[in-house]
C-alpha cells in the first residue's frame, strides 16, 4: 500500500521540484533605509548612521553655523579595521548632507584635481573656448579645513557568539594653524548568535 | 520507540526555527503627534526638546522603558518646512536603539538645513 502511494506521488513532486528549481532567482526592490541585520559586518545601517552622526554634530560647531560658509576639503579615513571598507562612502555621504544644509562649501581638490587642471588647460591653451567664457588658472579657492578620520574595530568570538565594536573618528582640522576644531566619533556595537544547526 | 523520530523532528524544526546567524543590536499611543508608532512597543516617549541652534532646528526625544528587561526600537526622522513640505530623505536612514530595562535613551535629530522647521519621529520594532 505504501509502496502504490509512493509511486503515485514519486512523479508529480519531482515535477513540481524540478518546476521550482528550474526558475531563476526572483529579484525585488528593497529599502534603502531599513536597518540591515544580516551579518555583524560593516553595513548600510552603520554607514547612514556615522553620517548622520557626524553631521548632526558638525552643524552645531561655529566653524560651520557661523554663517561664512567656510570651505573644506575631504582629507583621509583610515581602514583600521580587518574588513573591507569603503571609507569614501562615508565622508561622501557627509559630504553630500552638509553641502545640502548650505552652511558649508567643499572643494573638489581631493576627488577632482586632474581633472580641473586638465580642463583649464584645454580652456586656455586649445583655442576653442571663447576668450569671454574661459577660467583662468590660479583662482582655485583654498580649503579653510580639512576633514579626516578613522574607523577601528574590536571584534571578539566566544563559541557561537561574536561581539563586533566600532569605532569612527572624524576631526575639523584648521588648515592655517593646524589646530583641531572640531572632533566627533560614533561607537557602534553588534552581537552576532550562530543557530544551532546550520550555517 | 515509535515517538523517537517525531520528538527529534520537532527539536530540529524548533532549533532551526530562529534565522541561522540572528543579529541582535543591543507602546502605549504617544501624547505628541509629532511622534508616529507603528507598532505596540514596549517604550514610550518622555519629554520633547526642539531649539534652534544657528539656522538648523534640533529636536532631543526621550525614550522611557519601565519594563525589567531591554527593548529593542527602530527610529527615523523626517523634516517637514514650514509649509509641510518633506526634505532630506536621504538623511533619515531607519536607525536601531536598544532601550536597557528601567532605563531612557536620547534621540537626537538635526534637521537637513535651515529650511526644515518641523519634525516627524517615526517608531517600530525591529523586523524578526
Amino acid at each position: 500500500m505504501t509502496t502504490r502511494i509512493l509511486r503515485r506521488f514519486t512523479v508529480p513532486l519531482l515535477v513540481v521540484a524540478a518546476a521550482g528549481c528550474a526558475s531563476g532567482p526572483r529579484v525585488r526592490y528593497g529599502d534603502p533605509t531599513k536597518v540591515e541585520t544580516l551579518t555583524e559586518q560593516y553595513g548600510s545601517t552603520d554607514l547612514q548612521g556615522i553620517a548622520e552622526r557626524m553631521v548632526q554634530s558638525l552643524v552645531r560647531h561655529p566653524a560651520i553655523s557661523g554663517g561664512n560658509r567656510p570651505v573644506v576639503q575631504v582629507s583621509t579615513v583610515k581602514n583600521k579595521t580587518t574588513e573591507h571598507i569603503d571609507t569614501k562612502t562615508i565622508t561622501d555621504k557627509i559630504r553630500t548632507a552638509l553641502i545640502k544644509t548650505g552652511m558649508v562649501r567643499f572643494t573638489a581638490v581631493s576627488d577632482a584635481n586632474r581633472e580641473m587642471l586638465d580642463n583649464l588647460e584645454y580652456q586656455e591653451h586649445s583655442g576653442v573656448v571663447s576668450k569671454a567664457s574661459r577660467k583662468r588658472v590660479g583662482r582655485q579657492v583654498g580649503a579653510d579645513y580639512l576633514l579626516y578620520g578613522e574607523i577601528d574595530s574590536i571584534v571578539k568570538r566566544a563559541g557561537r557568539q561574536s561581539d563586533v565594536y566600532y569605532k569612527f573618528t572624524l576631526n575639523l582640522v584648521d588648515v592655517e594653524t593646524g589646530l583641531i576644531e572640531w572632533a566627533d566619533e560614533k561607537e557602534i556595537r553588534k552581537e552576532s548568535t550562530k543557530a544551532v544547526v546550520g550555517p | 520507540m515509535n515517538h523517537v523520530p517525531a520528538i527529534a523532528l520537532l527539536i530540529l524544526v524548533l532549533a532551526c526555527g530562529r534565522p541561522a546567524n540572528r543579529l541582535e543590536y543591543g507602546i502605549e499611543p504617544p501624547s505628541d503627534s509629532r511622534i508616529v508608532v507603528h507598532d505596540r512597543l514596549a517604550v514610550r516617549h518622555g519629554e520633547v526638546h526642539t531649539r534652534r541652534e544657528g539656522l538648523i532646528q534640533h529636536v532631543q526625544v526621550e525614550l522611557v522603558n519601565d519594563g525589567a528587561s531591554d527593548e529593542a526600537v527602530e527610529y527615523r526622522w523626517e523634516w517637514m518646512d514650514a509649509e509641510g513640505f518633506q526634505l532630506g530623505d536621504t538623511i533619515s536612514s531607519w536607525q536601531p536603539v536598544v532601550v536597557a530595562g528601567k532605563a531612557h535613551v536620547l534621540l537626537t535629530g538635526a534637521g537637513p538645513g535651515p529650511a526644515a522647521v518641523n519634525f516627524r519621529l517615526y517608531l517600530r520594532r525591529p523586523a524578526r
